[in-house]
């Protein structure tokens, strides 16, 4: 039927798509170990063609009402596994949650964006995701549901390295909860003619607590943050003596991976770079307007 | 194996088909829907681009099992409606195309962006057409066409002839 080779194919496994969220924990814990969850699945069918996994089942999750909604509750907007990318796209969210929204746009491209989730994103743990750099910094919870029980914990963290997270075989991350306070913030990635970053800035700034979250993906396994607590930096007291400060904490403290893409030298130049147009934007632009 | 009911231009069809079967092979091999054309099958290129429910998404990372009880729409299935032809000539008048390999994935996206927004801006429309690529690099061409259709989609014009 197919042209036969890796990229064409899939291995074979067998397909579950439960109705209930109850059904699909059941059946994830019955298969522990053998499964792997499908949402959108651009991530899991593109490694699967590559045979970089290969499980026995595939339970997909597109039947399963609970992980479909997107709802706003105790002032935390809870996004569903199933909720789709492009349902995050709206003016609403734009407005609330300017870091999710930046980094959503710049996630692949609208066809994908039909197809593929947050969560998915998040789960696929691979350095150059956009999800997981934005989700540090809005300071964003998972909820991570088993069969008997489920628990919430931050998503920094979660993700521990390349393919590696911190969720066991029989758990699902069920919900991306953040926060909606009020927010500055941007999402900024350089990917020379890729959909995959070389580097990225999530920069979320909570205006009434005044402190900020700067968090640098695709540079390395895991990303970098910079909090405020760390380096008592007042972008809006001084914007340019604070400038000077960011530029030489990069310089001194971060070191990017040095891999077939970019040097290390050249990621460094484009933290640099777009660290201080992000704080340009945030401190400066936004202020502005506001 | 599963059984799966889509519909498919119109067509309602029942089909069994494997676990790991792939849309884009499922529409191409068994149904000989050819204007869904095989490239790159790693969701990159976008000339798979099929309408699921009206929302363009790319065949060659989807599984066939997936999309039981979808409408599906092609290039081919467009044919019989009356805007979706004004935009098919209007590619022909701008010359939005060079070898055309890449024209059935940009016409139904396309669709989908005007028959969902007849307002769509001119930024709008080249962002939503980021997810094909065409190697001969008509784009201009092509987002003038599109712009060109747009108004016949905003006036309301019937959907059928």
């Amino acid at each position: 039927m197919s042209f036969g080779g890796p990229y064409f194919t899939l291995p074979k496994f067998k397909y579950l798509r439960p109705d209930s969220l109850e059904e699909l924990l059941s059946s994830l814990h019955e298969h522990s170990g053998n499964a792997k969850i499908m949402s959108g699945g651009v991530g899991l069918l593109a490694f699967m063609k590559e045979r970089l996994t290969a499980p026995e089942y595939v339970i997909s999750i597109s039947k399963v009402p609970e992980l479909k909604t997107l709802q706003i509750k105790g002032g935390v907007l809870a996004v569903g596994a199933n909720v789709h990318l492009s349902e995050l796209e709206s003016g609403s969210i734009k407005n609330s949650l300017p870091t999710l929204y930046r980094a959503v746009k710049n996630i692949a491209d609208p066809t994908i964006r039909n197809m593929g989730t947050l969560v998915g994103d998040l789960a696929e743990a691979v350095p150059w995701g956009d999800a997981y750099p934005a989700l540090i910094s809005m300071e964003a919870e998972a909820e991570i549901s088993k069969k008997s029980s489920s628990r919430v914990v931050p998503v920094n963290g979660l993700v521990l390295g390349l393919g590696q997270i911190n969720v066991d075989d029989d758990e699902i991350i069920s919900r991306a909860l953040i926060p909606l306070r009020k927010v500055r913030g941007t999402y900024l990635k350089f990917a020379n003619g890729s959909e995959y970053g070389l580097a990225t800035v999530a920069l979320t700034y909570f205006t009434e607590e005044k402190r900020f979250n700067l968090v640098i993906g695709s540079a390395s396994e895991t990303p970098i943050t910079i909090r405020e607590s760390d380096v008592d930096w007042d972008f809006d007291k001084d914007f340019g003596t604070n400038v000077e400060k960011l530029e030489r904490y990069l310089q001194l403290n971060v070191n990017p991976v040095d891999d077939l893409l970019a040097s290390s030298d050249f990621r460094k130049n484009v933290i640099r770079y777009l660290s201080l147009q992000a704080v340009k934007e945030v401190f400066l632009d936004e202020r502005d307007q506001n | 194996m599963k059984e799966i009911r889509i519909n498919v231009n119109g067509v309602f069809r029942h089909l069994i088909v494997e676990d790991n079967e792939i849309l884009l092979d499922t529409l191409r091999t068994r149904l000989g829907i050819t204007s869904v054309k095989a490239a790159c099958w790693r969701g990159e290129c976008g000339l798979c681009t099929v309408l699921i429910d009206n929302k363009p998404m790319k065949s060659c990372m989807l599984l066939s099992v997936e999309v039981d009880g979808s409408e599906i729409l092609t290039a081919e299935g467009l044919y019989n409606n009356k805007r979706a032809r004004v935009l098919m000539e209007s590619f022909v008048k701008h010359g939005a195309m060079q070898c055309g390999f890449c024209t059935p994935a940009f016409v139904t996206t396309a669709h989908s962006v005007l028959s969902s927004n007849p307002d769509a801006d001119d930024q709008e429309i080249s962002e939503k057409l980021k997810g094909v690529i065409c190697r001969c690099g008509t784009y201009f061409q092509i987002k003038e066409a599109v712009k060109s259709a747009r108004a016949f989609y905003k006036d309301g014009s019937p959907e059928t002839f």
